[in-house]
């Protein structure tokens, strides 16, 4: 018999697989953006640190436009969307109200999530916009920037912007295994491993601004958590290799070479995600600066920080259509 | 509904579960009763599925299965011996010249066997009798025609210058039949007797043994046993057997005589007339039955009167009903029923004085039905054809029935679809439209919701139903087209006055609706159904005929000779009874819960609302049942009369007594016991021997198809020597037993589809279900062939090649034959190129021949070659012919 | 599940495999053929025995299965032969996948138990269709909404059975209340196991039969009554191991997944956090180094 109890994950698509990855990168800069005001210390690596995430602010707010373009894309009906947030009256089976909230579905979650961190990517781009002196010359912009730095830079409101980038870079894995798909629904690591992935994109959009700019401290620090939410990333796809092979779908992923899912997981996944920022930036080296301009960091030329960068979120984009047609594959 | 009470049921011949898969609720009702299913079939099905026992055979070795299990009951003792005694003509006498076909010299044939005819003659096969009663002189008719039962020349019409002469006024039917009575039939209840039935019957099956069924069936011995061993233990007076067929079986050279094999089994175990017994003929399209019964054969009338035959002594009316009177049977009542369909044909023209107009009648010259029609018409000698309801374009041998039609100069379809037929010529003519001449009509016809009508089942019930829609568009009812039809030509033949156009003239059509009728509908001329069903019904005569207050009548006992009454089919008097008080509260009728489960109310069965046939023989020959658990009619010797409990009519003369003596000078079924059941025949016995009503033996004889890949084991002669054959161009048979042919295959229906498909591949729902034709066949054909499961083959005859998709499965199995592998394919036959999912037509192999009793092909088996297509593309044209 | 509530028993025992009740679906539900294209160019048969709509879908809400068993399949040996043929549709779970995860409340449980769609309200989402562990429910091409079968809800609203089970010539499906239902089929799979067709057993809910497969390949197995997903109120008596049915011989409602997995990702963040601050603070330790 050819009909699986189990149909083709409609998710398997282009778009879903660039909105998660867009959204994930979205999320990963701004938890990197939360942590760097979060460590931000005194002297010159701090000041090295705010620059950096000022510059890191203008990137979430236009990426969660893209990601909102190909939701709506993906639907089809923009207008049928609202349904997930204000209850439809014909839904009176949910209770009276305006407002939808399915406790038990991660969709609904996620919805509400992106909404928030929609909102929230406003600030730092503000902040960006101010930093870089594009919204109004002073004093007026001393003003604004007290209430936004108060606003953008206080910690808890920091943690708090954290955990919501980790939520967005967390709900669609839950989601994932919160279905009876072959692979997704198999493990309970995906909302765990989306989230680390996503950090990780952020931590190579830190490392590719950080370089660019050159600031040498900032990028010092990077490195580390390139290769720390490298090593993190590779140890949750370990435990996650191991929990598909015990249900017996590791297959599709790891050994059908033939199809397209098992050689990018090899190349793009573990090669580009993983051993490659862990390989290349293992070693430990001085920050060297000439003139105040850092030139090498970890004994790695400045410019190759951004080369690893790229490398890596190119990783995570593999990781994004691995995980999504991981399904598709252990389907047909 | 009857098998519902079955203690075994054994499908052969039949694939209910697909084909009747409504009716089949009443086999799985036995089933969950305790039954035991049992299902005889070259192929496993969704029937076999629902089984106890599937039982694997070769297409077209019935009679070998069928003729051991009668050897197996003979020599075991299994049969009922009272029931055989009593009930059955075992223990008859046969002529003393009869010559079996495993008597010396005979090899395989029965005695009066003519080669240059191909035709038997029957005198050895009679009976041994007494003296016939003295025949008295009898006066001449008034026309002084001869009545001894001489054919005039076939094909000359009767004398059209004495049409209107009389030649029945003042015949008194009744003593004319009483001087034709025959002699009693010689009997030896001992059933000892060498020229007994009995005792030529076990001969004639002795070679009919399990290992005989193994070497030619290709059935496990074990198998075969184990059928016998079941149908055995549940048949006696406590339990029944029934055996269910369709076309499985009749659609052979030897298709009447394979019926007749079960037939006889199944009076030797007294299962026939009892409840959970009897064969069950399932019917095919849905008032198949109805139409049989009102005559859409070209060789019976209304209720199974004979068509008046110019080859035989049916010149005047007298001469008509003195031929096809039985002096000693129910038919002895055939004076009363033809009168009364001629009063209802001709109404008040038709008078005594002119023979009831009898003489407008067309005779028949020969076999008319459809192959033969076709072969005529190839041969140029048909100028057109009216085709209503039927689709011919994919009947057998369909590329020379294509051909054929090309040579009409008109022809008429009506039909809800554009069927092939209608479209015959798309196929034949190819790029070049102009190169087929004949002008086509294409009529649309009203759909069967669409119109009032009945229909009836194929346990001779029929129901009313209303017309529910008004058809699209310009689609009319076939009554509509018929009934306007004749009244054009009543209108061009009005002012005639040849004696050939008084039938013409006098036609009843007298159907014009009430106002009611048609009130709600945007046609306010179509006829009356409802009329017409109550001439079939029958009334009598008024002075004027006028069917609107016509008094139906209530039973067939009521027909007179005498031209008082009037009837279109008398097996149907009576129905209107149940039938209009039917039309308003059928959906409320439930059988077995406020309805008696034989269905009185919910469903009137001809004749007489008698659903079981033959049904006093549910009772021994004292008339007590023959158990508790079997009890059905029986004798109330209080009361004096017949009964049954479940509201079923007795199929028996109601106050004759069990002990009633035959009665040599009694007509009709007074002429037997009260012992005798079987009221049809004209020794009141269940016949374990035709002397008459067959062209092809007295007993069943296994012959092989015409076309088989293994010769006979059984005989010397191959095949039925008296099947029908034409030898014309586009007809070739495949070498008998050649190498060239070697794979046996049938062809068959699924549920998916209906028939050839105008009613299902036009319909999306179910032509998704089953979008292609395709060939079915094992996994061990298919890597002998080099075929994968879902490729394209071609399945070639010296007919012509169909391309189908090859269906691999392990439902089909090679046989070994005699030691030799056979292997067996089917195709189901329901495809063509008009309509949604369209395919090849797989009876393009199929061939032109046919049984001798009926003319029913040979569809279900028959030999091919099976190679994989070159061409594997899914559009490909349609596979070269050879 | 609450009193009075609706459901299906499908007799798989009985079935005939006739397709009437997929007929009838299409027919009262008014869907259309599956693929009018493949029919067309000769792509729909799919050779797989008597099945050739594969599975349910949008415009399928059922779909006969054919399962032959005739015999090793590769060998000749056609020893106790058998062909399973089961109807399969939405099984209306009392713990449903698809309800709990849509988060429009497109989906809703109806006054009769069963499990329903609000066309207008659905998204498109597709979520409910990963979730429902049977394979079910499917987007519709043409309206971008889901369907499935909705247990004819406008004929239980009038007081009629289903259009399935009504056209079903053995009875295979029942329509009727879950309760009743569950007392005829446990009377049904005692009987046949009185018949020595101890192959039968429940699959929706555990009315406590058990016995052993009779033929075919898990031919000696030992099967028993199961409850899944809290029980499906369209249930079955099977023949053989669910998986021969392709369906899923442990399913699940999804939502196990969800607290899980968001626990687990609750210690990554906090993982993440750390190892974040710890990378700029070593960062801090490191400049202090070099510092000349
Ligand atoms: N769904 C559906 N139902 C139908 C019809 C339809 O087209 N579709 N058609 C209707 C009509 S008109 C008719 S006549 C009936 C026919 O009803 P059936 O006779 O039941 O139909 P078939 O499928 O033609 O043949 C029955 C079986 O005979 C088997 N068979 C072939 N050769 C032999 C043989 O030599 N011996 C034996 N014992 N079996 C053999 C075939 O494998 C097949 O399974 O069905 C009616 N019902
Ligand atoms: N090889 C092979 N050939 C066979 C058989 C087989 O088993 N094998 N089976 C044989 C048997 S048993 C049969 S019965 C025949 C059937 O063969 P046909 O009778 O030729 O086939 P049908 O498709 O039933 O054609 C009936 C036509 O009547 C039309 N129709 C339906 N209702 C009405 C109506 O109310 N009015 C009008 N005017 N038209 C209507 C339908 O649309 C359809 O086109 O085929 C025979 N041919
Ligand atoms: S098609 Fe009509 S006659 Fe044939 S089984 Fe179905 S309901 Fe009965
Ligand atoms: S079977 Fe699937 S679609 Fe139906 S109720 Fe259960 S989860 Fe929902
Ligand atoms: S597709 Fe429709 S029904 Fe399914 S989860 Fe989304 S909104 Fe709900
Ligand atoms: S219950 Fe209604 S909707 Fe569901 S499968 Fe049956 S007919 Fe279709
Ligand atoms: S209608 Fe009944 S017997 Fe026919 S396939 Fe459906 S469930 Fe089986
Ligand atoms: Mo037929």
């Amino acid at each position: 018999m050819i009909n699986p109890y189990v149909l083709e994950p409609h998710w398997a698509n282009w778009m879903l697989t660039l909105e998660m990855f867009v959204a994930g990168v979205a999320a990963g800069t701004f938890f990197l953006i939360a942590l760097m005001n979060a460590a931000s210390a005194p002297g010159r690596a701090g000041a090295e640190d705010r620059e950096v995430a000022a510059r890191l602010g203008f990137i979430p707010m236009p990426l969660m436009l893209v990601v909102a373009i190909l939701l709506i894309a993906d639907l089809g009906e923009p207008g049928r969307f609202m349904n997930i947030i204000f209850r439809s009256p014909i839904a009176e089976e949910r209770g009276p109200g305006i407002f939808m909230f399915n406790p038990n579905s991660p969709m609904t979650w996620g919805t509400y999530v992106i909404a928030l961190f929609g909102l929230l990517t406003l600030v730092p781009f503000a902040d960006a916009l101010l930093h870089t002196g594009r919204l109004g010359r002073e004093p007026v912009a001393a003003d604004r920037r007290r209430i936004l730095e108060t606003v953008a830079h206080h910690p808890i409101g920091m943690a708090f912007c954290a955990l919501v980038a980790l939520a967005v870079g967390t709900y669609s894995g839950v989601l994932l295994n919160v279905t009876s798909q072959n692979v997704w629904g198999d493990t309970i690591l995906l909302g765990a491993m989306y989230m680390v992935f996503s950090a990780l994109s952020g931590a190579a959009v830190a490392a590719i601004v950080a370089d660019r700019l050159g600031y040498a401290r900032t990028a010092s620090a990077v490195r580390s958590l390139l290769v720390w939410f490298a090593a993190i990333s590779g140890l949750l796809l370990l435990v996650f290799l191991v929990n598909l092979a015990a249900v017996g779908r590791a297959s599709p992923l790891v050994a059908d070479l033939d199809q397209l899912v098992a050689p990018i997981f090899w190349i793009g996944v573990v090669g580009l995600a993983i051993l490659y920022p862990l390989l290349a930036l293992w070693r430990r080296g001085p920050v060297v600066t000439r003139g105040g301009r850092s030139l090498a960091v970890a004994g790695l030329d400045l410019g190759r920080l951004a080369v690893v960068g790229t490398g890596v979120l190119i990783g995570v984009l593999a990781f994004r259509y691995v995980l999504l047609y991981s399904a598709l594959a252990a389907t047909q | 509904m009857d098998l519902q009470h079955s203690d075994a049921v054994v499908f052969m011949g039949s694939n209910m579960a697909e084909c009747h898969p409504v009716g089949f609720k009443w086999p799985m009702k036995a089933k969950a009763r305790g039954a035991t299913l049992i299902h005889v079939d070259p192929r496993f099905t969704r029937t076999s599925a629902m089984c106890d026992l599937y039982v694997p055979m070769r297409s077209g070795t019935d009679i070998v299965f069928l003729g051991a299990l009668i050897n197996y009951v003979i020599e075991n003792k299994k049969y009922l011996e009272e029931y055989v005694i009593n009930f059955t003509n075992a223990g008859t006498l046969i002529n003393a010249g009869f010559k079996d076909t495993d008597d010396p010299g005979q090899d395989g044939f029965f005695s009066g066997y003519n080669p240059q005819t191909r035709a038997y003659d029957r005198t050895t096969w009679q009976y041994q009798t007494d003296a016939a009663p003295v025949r008295v002189p009898e006066p001449t008719t008034p026309t002084g025609e001869q009545s001894d039962g001489q054919a005039s020349q076939p094909g000359v019409t009767s004398r059209p210058g004495t049409l209107g002469a009389s030649s029945v006024a003042g015949a008194d039917f009744a003593a004319l039949i009483a001087n034709r009575l025959p002699g009693v039939p010689k009997t030896d209840i001992s059933l000892s007797h060498p020229n007994s039935v009995f005792q030529i019957l076990r001969r004639h099956y002795a070679r009919y043994t399990p290992e005989m069924v193994e070497r030619v069936c290709g059935t496990p011995k074990e198998l075969f046993l184990k059928v016998a061993e079941t149908i055995t233990a549940n048949s006696g007076r406590d339990r029944t057997t029934a055996f269910v067929y369709a076309v499985g079986w009749t659609q052979h050279t030897t298709g009447v005589q394979l019926i007749r094999t079960a037939g006889m089994l199944q009076a030797l175990l007294g299962n026939i007339g009892r409840p959970g017994g009897g064969i069950m003929a399932l019917r095919g399209h849905a008032t198949i039955q109805g139409c049989t019964d009102i005559a859409s054969l070209y060789n019976i009338h209304p209720g199974y009167l004979s068509t008046p035959d110019a080859t035989k002594a049916h010149d005047t009316l007298r001469d008509y009903i003195l031929t096809e009177t039985q002096p000693t049977s129910f038919w002895s009542n055939t004076p009363a029923y033809m009168v009364s369909q001629l009063k209802a044909w001709f109404g008040d023209a038709a008078t005594a004085q002119n023979d009831y107009l009898y003489d407008t009648l067309p005779k028949m010259t020969g076999d008319h039905s459809h192959l033969p029609v076709f072969v005529e018409m190839s041969e140029g000698k048909i100028k057109g054809m009216i085709v209503t309801g039927q689709n011919p374009a994919t009947s057998i041998n369909s590329t020379f029935q294509r051909k054929a039609m090309a040579s009409l100069e008109w022809l008429v379809v009506l039909d809800s679809y554009e069927t092939e037929t209608a479209a015959f010529w798309k196929d034949v003519a190819g790029a070049d439209p102009k190169a087929v001449r004949t002008e086509v009509f294409f009529i649309p016809a009203a759909h069967i919701a669409e119109k009032d009508g009945s229909m009836t089942q194929t346990q001779r019930t029929i129901q009313w139903h209303d017309k529910a829609a008004d058809p699209p568009g310009d689609a009319r009812s076939d009554l509509f087209f018929w009934y306007d039809l004749g009244k054009r030509l009543k209108r061009r033949y009005a002012n005639s006055n040849a004696p050939r156009d008084l039938g013409i003239k006098h036609m009843t059509l007298d159907y014009d609706p009430e106002p009611a009728e048609v009130a709600e509908w945007k046609h306010k001329d179509e006829p009356s159904a409802f009329k017409i069903f109550k001439e079939i019904n029958g009334f009598t005569v008024q002075p004027k005929r006028d069917l609107a207050t016509a008094v139906p009548l209530n039973s067939f006992a009521n027909l007179q000779a005498n031209g008082t009454t009037a009837c279109g089919a008398w097996i149907y008097t009576g129905m209107l009874q149940v039938v209009s008080g039917q039309m308003v509260n059928r959906a409320r009728m439930q059988p077995g819960k406020n309805d008696g489960w034989v269905s009185p109310n919910w469903g009137w069965a001809w004749p007489g609302n008698r659903h079981q046939l033959y049904n006093r023989a549910s009772a021994d020959a004292q008339g007590r049942p023959w158990s508790e658990r079997k009890k059905f009619t029986y004798w109330d010797a209080a009361a004096r009369t017949w009964k049954n409990d479940s509201g079923e009519g007795i199929d028996f003369t109601p106050t004759k007594a069990p002990e009633t003596p035959a009665n040599p000078r009694g007509i009709g079924i007074a002429f037997h016991s009260g012992a005798h059941p079987f009221l049809l025949k004209t020794d009141g016995k269940a016949w374990l021997f035709a002397p008459s009503g067959t062209s092809d033996g007295p007993l069943p004889t296994h012959y092989e198809p015409w076309e088989s890949p293994v010769k006979n084991l059984l005989y010397k002669q191959d095949r039925n020597p008296v099947a029908k054959i034409w030898e014309v161009g586009g007809n070739k048979y495949n070498e008998f037993a050649g190498a060239e042919f070697p794979t046996v295959i049938t062809t068959y229906r699924l549920t998916e589809h209906h028939l050839s498909g105008t009613m299902s591949r036009w319909l999306p729902w179910l032509a998704e279900l089953q979008p292609e034709l395709f060939c079915e066949m094992s996994p061990e054909l298919a890597r002998e062939k080099g075929i994968a499961n879902g490729d394209y083959v071609n399945v070639i005859s010296s007919r012509a090649t169909t391309r189908a998709r090859a269906l691999v499965t392990k439902r089909l199995r090679p046989f070994t034959i005699d030691g030799k592998t056979v292997h067996q394919v089917g195709m189901p036959w329901h495809w063509g190129y008009m309509g949604i999912a369209t395919s090849d037509v797989a009876n393009n192999v199929t061939a032109l021949v046919a049984d001798p009793n009926v003319t029913i092909h040979e569809g279900k088996a028959f030999t091919c070659r099976i190679e994989r297509a070159a061409d594997q593309r899914s559009n490909a044209p349609k596979g070269a012919k050879v | 599940m609450t009193a009075g509530t609706k459901g299906m028993f499908v007799d798989t025992s009985v079935c005939t495999g006739c397709k009437a009740c997929q007929v009838a679906c299409k027919q009262w539900n008014e869907l259309p053929m599956e693929d009018n294209e493949a029919v067309a160019n000769h792509t729909a048969f799919l050779g797989d025995s008597y099945d050739n709509t594969g599975h349910l879908s949008a415009t399928n809400w059922r779909h006969v299965k054919f399962v032959e068993q005739i015999g090793p399949a590769d060998s000749s040996d056609r020893a106790s032969p058998r062909w399973l043929m089961m109807s399969d549709s939405c099984k209306h779970c009392e713990q449903a996948g698809c309800l709990e995860v849509c988060p429009t409340g497109a989906l809703f449980r109806t006054q009769f138990g069963s499990v329903d769609i609000h066309q207008d309200v659905c998204i498109g989402c597709r979520y409910c269709v990963g979730a429902c562990p049977f394979g079910v429910i499917e987007v519709n091409k043409k309206t971008g909404r889901v369907n499935k079968c909705i247990l004819c809800q406008d004929r239980m609203e009038i007081g009629m059975g289903t259009a399935c089970a009504k056209a079903c010539p053995t009875a295979s499906i029942t329509f009727g209340n879950v309760d009743d239902l569950k007392v005829m089929a446990a009377e049904r799979v005692k009987a046949l196991h009185a018949r020595g067709e101890t192959s039968a057993y429940i699959y929706g809910w555990d009315l406590g039969n058990s016995g052993e497969i009779t033929a075919g390949p898990n031919k000696g197995a030992k099967v028993k009554d199961m409850e899944v997903v809290g029980g499906l109120n369209v249930f079955y008596l099977l023949l053989d191991k669910p998986d021969v049915y392709a369906l899923p011989a442990a399913p699940s409602v999804p939502q196990k997944n969800m607290a899980p997995s968001a626990g687990v990702a609750l210690i990554s963040a906090a993982v993440l956090g750390v190892t974040g601050l710890a990378a700029f603070r070593r960062r801090r330790m490191a400049e202090a180094e070099v510092r000349p």
